[in-house]
């Protein structure tokens, strides 16, 4: 192969590769919660109860992205409610979203949905949301306690991941 | 002329790291959720006036023949054992000292939603005590929370020689966790 050829080849592979990595000089994903842990207090076999203290939700997300790609937000608890050896079902915690300004997809809006371990999709971004537009998530949680649950305190994590797609 | 394809095999190997790491942007935040689960250890009988009505000597009457009568509703969560039992104060003459024999009061549990089955089983009338009887011992979810509730026939067999007029008495029941 000649010499020039090859040259050429190597030269335009190489800017392939480099434009497929180049990413906008400010490029940054955000996401900010409100920090309101999702705690139910004391609850009786039996007993169901939805935390929605602010009106129609219980805490706020917000996702921001000036990637210029789309991306989601996923959802999923690191374990079931746990308290030492005992857990509460994952089908009786469920979550539900809405978001007053988003204009993407969101996966199961304002429907209970229970945790699952692994994550769950709450929301796709919209045209012109790569751009450094803040979207807002308002959840509310619901737990309803087994009719045969041990008494106990149980425990979890809610993980809310924030991705770019490629 | 070789030494160009490696190169920039080199380079693109290079840059293979550098675009992995940049491609997928991934940010989390955590939050801590909680319940406390109260704890329940309850008894309720839905029916506690056994009549048996006007009975011969040397008869029986049972009450919920044929279904049940009344039934007792235990629940614990704790995850101790428990257990439940019965005795009789006494079946004495409303007039007098007589007293009719404990052990013609009989007791039968007929139906159980219990993890375990009723002591004695459910086929057979058990006799009452003075001292407290063994009815029902949990198991596996019952100690859970799960609501165990027993459903009772009772009988009574009138003495021969038994003295005429109204006998009363009490039955107690008895949930109890082991410690």
């Amino acid at each position: 192969m000649p010499r020039q050829t090859v040259l050429r080849r190597a030269i335009i592979l190489s800017l392939v590769v480099v434009g497929l990595n180049a990413e906008p000089a400010h490029a940054a994903l955000t996401l900010t919660t409100d920090h309101r842990s999702v705690s139910f207090g004391l609850m009786q076999l039996d007993e169901e109860k939805t935390l929605a203290e602010q009106g129609s939700f219980h805490n706020q997300i917000t996702c921001a992205s000036t990637g210029g790609r789309l991306w989601y937000l996923k959802i999923h608890v690191l374990q079931p409610l746990t308290a030492g050896a005992e857990t509460v079902p994952l089908e009786a915690f469920k979550w539900a979203v809405t978001t007053p300004n988003g204009k993407g997809n969101v996966a199961h809006s304002n429907q209970l949905t229970p945790f699952n371990v692994v994550p769950d999709l709450v929301y796709i971004s919209g045209a012109n949301e790569a751009a450094g537009t803040t979207v807002t998530f308002q959840f509310r949680y619901s737990l309803k306690v087994p009719s045969a649950q041990l008494t106990g305190v149980y425990n979890t994590t809610i993980r809310f991941t924030f991705t770019e797609i490629l | 002329m070789r030494t160009v394809p490696r190169a920039f095999i080199v380079a693109f190997l290079a840059l293979c790291p550098a675009f992995a790491s940049h491609a997928l942007d991934e940010k989390y935040e955590d939050l801590s959720a909680s319940v406390e689960v109260a704890p329940i250890f309850s008894f309720a009988l839905d029916n506690s006036n056994l009549a048996f009505g006007q009975l011969s000597p040397d008869k029986t009457a049972i009450l919920g023949e044929g279904t049940f009568f009344n039934q007792v509703t235990c629940r614990s969560n704790d995850g101790r054992a428990w257990y439940l039992k019965a005795q009789v104060l006494s079946l004495r003459h409303l007039d007098s000292n007589h007293v009719l024999p404990v052990s013609s009061f009989k007791w039968r549990v007929v139906d159980s939603t219990g993890s375990a089955e009723p002591v004695g089983g459910r086929s057979e009338f058990h006799p009452f005590a003075a001292e407290p009887v063994l009815i029902y011992v949990s198991q596996g979810k019952d100690t859970q929370g799960q609501p165990v509730i027993l459903k009772f026939q009772y009988s009574l067999t009138t003495p021969p020689d038994a003295l005429a007029g109204t006998y009363i008495g009490e039955v107690v029941f008895t949930m109890t966790e082991s410690l």
